[in-house]
C-alpha cells in the first residue's frame, strides 16, 4: 500500500456510518481492500505484462508505476490544446482521448486486476454478505479507476488552468467524473457483448486479443494522429462547426465543460449539459440494475469453466490409429527426419495454442499494418503508375514492404523458445535425441511455414496484380534473402530448444542489442537489393546465392549437437 | 442426535448435464466422513454447495439447523474450508493472508495473529511469516491454507484433498489433526481420492458415482457388504465398468507385443 491507496481508503472509510446503515461489514469491508490493494501493488503493472516479465524479483510499487505511465499519457492528451481557438474544441478532444484510454486500459485490467476469480474460493466461503462483498469490490474498482484517472486528467487540468483561469477547475472536475461513468459503462457493455458472443471459457482469449489490438492501436494512433493533424490542417479547427458532433459524447462533455466554466448558457449548451450529466447517469444506472447481475452471473461461470476443464466425451471408437492431416502431410514434405519432422509440428501446434507466444507475436502483424498505412499515407502522390513502371519511389516501397515483413519473422523467432510449460523441457533430455539441431530447424521450418509463407504468398499476389511477372526475380531474392537473415539469427542466436526457457529467464541487457541487430541485417540486405534492383543477372544470381545460403545455414542449423544447446546438460 | 449436516434429494446440474441425482446424506456431529468418487462424479459440486458457494441447486440442504439458502453467513462462519490445488492470493505473505482471512470470519485481530502464528509455528513455517507465498512450495501453501480454514475453530471442517502436495511427516501431523479433531466433536467433511487415507481416518465413507450414492458406512460394512478387501478394491468394484486387471492385461500385450488384440 503507498500513500495514494491509503489515501483513498481513508476517503471511502469516512462513509462508514452510511455502509453500516446498508448492513455492510465494515471490518471485512477493508480487510478485502487492504488485501485487494497490496496485491495490485504487487502484481506488474498493466504496461508490464504486454513485455516479458524479465525480473525474478519481487514486485513493488506497481501501483506507483502504473500511475506515472498514465501521467505520461495525460501529457501526451495536451497535444489536443494544439488544435482549435476555442475551449470546447480543445476538450472534445481531450475527453475523446480520455474516454478511450480509460475504457481500454479497464477493459484488459477487468479480468487480470479487478476480477480475481481466486475470490470464489477464498473470500466466497467466509461469512462475508453479498452486499459487503459487492461493495468491496465496487469501491477496489473505483480506488482504481481513480490513479489512473488522477494521472490521465491532471496535466490538461493544469493547462486548462493556466489558459482559461481557475474558474474551470469544478466544471472540468465535474465533467471528468461524468466522462468516467461512461467509460465504466463502455467497459461492462464490451464486457456483455464479448459474454454473449463467445463461450465463458473463451473469454480470457478474447480479452488478450483485445489487448493485442489496443496495443496496435495506440501504436497506429501515435504514428498516425500528429501526421493526419499536420496534413488536414486542423489548427483552426472549430469543433461546433463540424457537422452532427453533436452526437458525440465528448462534445458534450468539453461543451459542458465550457458553458459551465464561463457561465453562458445559450439553447445548445443547455442541450449539451443535458446530455453531458444526464446519459451517465441513465447508463450507470443501466450498468447496476441490468449489466451487473448478469456481469456477475456470467464471471462465475468463467471461472468454473477454467477451474474444472470438462473432459469431452471420448467418441466410441474413432480414436484408434492416428490418421495424417494436412499439416503432418507438409511436414513430410520439407523436413527430412523424424526428429526434424516432431520439432515442426510440436512448435506449429505450441505457436497456434500457447497464449503467451501470441500474446507476444501477434502484435507485430498489428504494427506491420499500421506501417503499410503509414508509407501509404506519406507518399501522398503515390499512384498505380509507380508500381507498373517501377519508379524509384514504387522501386522503395516495394523493397521497404518485403524487408519490413521480416519482422513478424524475427519476432516469432525471438519467442521461439520461452514458454511458460518450459519445465516439460525434461521431455527432451530423457529422449534419445541425438542431434537436438534437428528441433530447432523443424520449429524455424515451422515458424517460416506459418508466418512468412502467408505473408510472402500475399506479396507475391499484390506483386503480379500490381506489377506483373517482371518482378518474379526481384520477388524472389526479397523472400529469400529475408528467409536467409532469420535463419542466420536462428543459427546465431538460438542456442536453445523451442519452449525450453523460462520468461523470467529472458535476457535484460542483451536484448537491445540483438534487436538493433535484427532490424539492422534485414535493412542492410534491403538496401543492396535496392541498389541491384534493375540489373536481373545479378538479381537472378544473388537469388540463388540467397537460396543455396539459407539451405547450407539450415543444415548448420540441423548439425547443432548437445555441446551447442546452451540450457541443457550436455549428454554422453 | 441431530444431524449437523443433513442433504435431502440434492440435485445439481450444469446445464444439461446432471451432475448430482438425488444425493440425501445425513451426518452426525464428530464424525469423519470420507468422500470418495471417482473424477466427475460430483465431488467437487457437492462440496461447493456446503460452502455455499452453488445456491442454484435443488433440494434442501440444513447445516446445522440452518438452511443453506436462507442463512448462508450463519452456515459459512461455522465452516473450515480447505480448497485443493493451493489456491490462495500468493503476492500476499503468510501474515497478510491469514489477517484477511481472520477479519473476514469477524476475528479480532490478536487472535487471528496469535493463533496464525502459533499454527503456523506448529507447521514449521514461523520463519515464512513475512515471505510472500509466490515463492512457497506447494506443501507450504497448503499449510497455510490449512491454517486459514481452521483459524476460526469452526465446527464443521471441509476438506478437498488437503494432503496434496505435502510431505510425509505434516501427513503425519495431518492426519492426527483429523483424529483429534473429531475427538473433540468437530465434523469433518473429507473429500479425497487417496484411498489408503480415507480409509485410515474417516469413520464413515460414502462412496459417489455419477452423481448417486454408491455406498455408506463404515469400511468394516463396506467391507462385508462387498467382500472386498481394501477401499481400493470396494471403489474399483463399484464405479469401474471394466476390471482393472483386464485392462492391465490389455496394457501389458500392447507394450510387449505392439498391439492390443494379442
Amino acid at each position: 500500500m503507498n500513500f495514494f491507496d491509503k489515501f483513498f481508503l481513508k476517503l471511502f472509510l469516512y462513509a462508514s456510518p452510511l455502509l453500516q446503515k446498508l448492513e455492510i461489514d465494515i471490518d471485512q469491508l477493508k480487510a478485502i481492500l487492504v488485501a485487494k490493494l497490496t496485491m495490485d501493488n504487487r502484481r506488474p503493472a498493466a504496461f508490464q505484462q504486454m513485455k516479458q516479465s524479465k525480473e525474478k524479483k519481487e514486485i513493488n510499487s506497481a501501483t506507483l508505476k502504473t500511475m506515472f505511465v498514465s501521467l505520461i499519457m495525460g501529457l501526451f492528451f495536451l497535444m489536443g490544446f494544439a488544435i482549435g481557438d476555442d475551449m470546447t474544441t480543445k476538450l472534445t478532444i481531450f475527453f475523446s482521448m480520455f474516454i478511450f484510454m480509460l475504457a481500454a486500459t479497464l477493459i484488459t485490467d477487468f479480468t487480470s486486476v479487478l476480477i480475481d476469480t481466486r475470490d470464489n474460493l477464498i473470500i466466497l466461503p467466509k461469512p462475508v454478505s453479498d452486499t459487503t462483498f459487492v461493495t468491496a469490490r465496487l469501491m477496489h474498482i473505483a480506488i482504481h479507476i481513480n490513479k489512473l484517472l488522477l494521472p490521465l486528467a491532471l496535466p490538461t487540468l493544469v493547462a486548462l488552468i493556466v489558459r482559461y483561469g481557475p474558474a474551470t477547475i469544478v466544471p472540468f472536475i465535474l465533467m471528468t467524473f461524468f466522462a468516467t461513468l461512461l467509460s465504466i459503462f463502455l467497459v461492462n457493455a464490451v464486457y456483455l457483448v464479448i459474454l454473449k458472443l463467445v463461450k465463458p471459457s473463451k473469454f480470457q482469449t478474447v480479452i488478450s486479443y483485445f489487448q493485442i489490438v489496443f496495443a496496435v492501436f495506440i501504436y497506429g494512433g501515435y504514428q498516425l494522429v500528429p501526421r493526419m493533424m499536420e496534413r488536414a490542417g486542423i489548427e483552426h479547427l472549430k469543433m461546433s462547426e463540424i457537422h452532427n458532433i453533436a452526437f458525440l459524447p465528448p462534445y458534450w462533455f468539453a461543451d459542458a465543460c465550457n458553458s459551465l466554466s464561463t457561465l453562458t448558457f445559450d439553447q445548445g449548451n443547455i442541450i449539451n449539459l443535458f446530455m453531458a450529466l444526464g446519459l451517465p447517469l441513465l447508463s450507470i444506472y443501466v450498468v447496476v440494475k441490468y449489466f451487473a447481475p448478469a456481469f456477475n452471473r456470467n464471471l462465475s461461470m468463467i471461472s468454473s469453466t477454467s477451474e474444472e476443464t470438462k473432459v469431452k466425451p471420448v467418441t466410441a471408437q474413432g480414436t484408434a490409429g492416428f490418421k495424417m492431416n494436412w499439416l503432418e502431410k507438409l511436414a513430410t514434405k520439407i523436413t527430412s527426419d523424424r526428429t526434424e519432422y516432431m520439432g515442426f509440428l510440436f512448435t506449429w501446434k505450441m505457436m497456434g495454442r500457447s497464449r503467451d507466444f501470441k500474446m507476444k507475436v501477434y502484435p507485430a502483424f498489428g504494427y506491420m499494418v499500421v506501417f503499410f498505412v503509414l508509407m501509404i499515407f506519406q507518399s501522398e502522390k503515390l499512384s498505380l503508375n509507380d508500381f507498373s513502371e517501377m519508379t524509384s519511389r514504387g522501386k522503395t516501397l516495394f523493397i521497404s514492404i518485403v524487408y519490413f515483413s521480416s519482422f513478424i519473422l524475427i519476432s516469432a523467432i525471438g519467442q521461439l523458445r520461452y514458454s511458460e510449460k518450459y519445465k516439460a523441457a525434461w521431455l527432451f533430455s530423457i529422449t534419445p535425441v541425438d542431434t537436438p539441431g534437428k528441433l530447432i530447424s523443424g520449429a524455424l521450418k515451422s515458424v517460416i511455414a506459418c508466418f512468412y509463407i502467408p505473408v510472402m504468398l500475399l506479396i507475391t499476389f499484390l506483386g503480379l496484380f500490381l506489377i506483373g511477372p517482371s518482378i518474379i526475380p526481384n520477388l524472389v531474392l526479397g523472400c529469400f534473402n529475408v528467409i536467409a537473415v532469420s535463419t542466420l539469427m536462428t543459427y546465431m542466436n538460438l542456442r536453445q530448444l523451442p519452449f525450453t526457457v523460462s520468461m523470467q529467464d529472458a535476457p535484460k541487457g542483451q536484448t537491445m542489442i540483438r534487436n538493433m541487430i535484427a532490424t539492422l541485417l534485414p535493412l542492410i540486405a534491403g538496401l543492396c537489393h535496392w541498389f541491384i534492383f534493375d540489373y536481373l543477372w545479378a538479381v537472378g544470381l544473388l537469388a540463388l546465392l540467397a537460396i543455396i545460403a539459407t539451405w547450407m545455414i539450415m543444415d548448420s542449423i540441423k548439425n547443432l549437437g548437445w555441446a551447442k544447446i546452451v540450457n541443457f546438460e550436455v549428454k554422453g | 442426535m441431530e444431524p449437523i449436516i443433513s442433504i435431502r434429494n440434492l440435485y445439481k446440474s450444469y446445464g444439461s448435464k446432471q451432475v448430482l441425482k438425488d444425493i440425501s446424506i445425513d451426518i452426525l456431529p464428530g464424525q469423519v466422513i470420507g468422500y470418495i468418487g471417482p473424477n466427475g462424479a460430483g465431488k467437487s459440486t457437492t462440496v461447493k454447495i456446503l460452502c455455499g458457494l452453488i445456491s442454484d441447486f435443488s433440494g434442501q440442504v440444513t447445516i446445522k439447523g440452518y438452511d443453506i439458502r436462507q442463512n448462508p453467513l450463519a452456515v459459512k462462519s461455522i465452516i473450515g474450508y480447505v480448497p485443493e490445488l493451493a489456491e490462495l492470493y500468493d503476492v500476499l505473505t503468510p501474515r497478510e493472508f491469514l489477517s484477511l482471512v481472520g477479519a473476514l470470519y469477524n476475528l479480532p485481530s490478536e487472535v487471528v495473529s496469535e493463533r496464525g502464528y502459533g499454527m503456523l509455528e506448529a507447521f514449521g513455517l514461523a520463519g515464512n511469516m513475512d515471505q510472500r507465498m509466490e515463492s512457497f512450495s506447494k506443501g507450504m501453501k497448503q499449510k497455510v491454507l490449512i491454517t486459514s480454514g481452521l483459524l476460526h475453530n469452526p465446527d464443521i471442517i471441509i476438506l478437498d484433498e488437503p494432503l496434496s502436495g505435502l510431505d510425509a511427516n505434516s501427513v503425519i501431523i495431518v492426519k492426527e489433526l483429523i483424529s483429534k479433531l473429531a475427538a473433540s466433536g468437530k465434523t469433518i467433511f473429507y473429500s479425497s481420492h487417496m484411498m489408503d487415507i480415507v480409509e485410515k481416518v474417516s469413520d464413515r465413507i460414502i462412496l459417489i458415482n455419477e452423481g448417486k450414492v454408491v455406498a455408506d458406512g463404515t469400511f468394516s460394512e463396506l467391507k462385508q457388504k462387498q467382500g472386498d478387501n481394501s477401499l481400493e478394491q470396494i471403489f474399483a468394484h463399484l464405479t469401474a465398468t471394466e476390471s482393472m486387471s483386464e485392462a492391465s492385461d490389455k496394457l501389458m500385450d500392447i507394450i510387449a507385443n505392439g498391439d492390443g488384440k494379442a
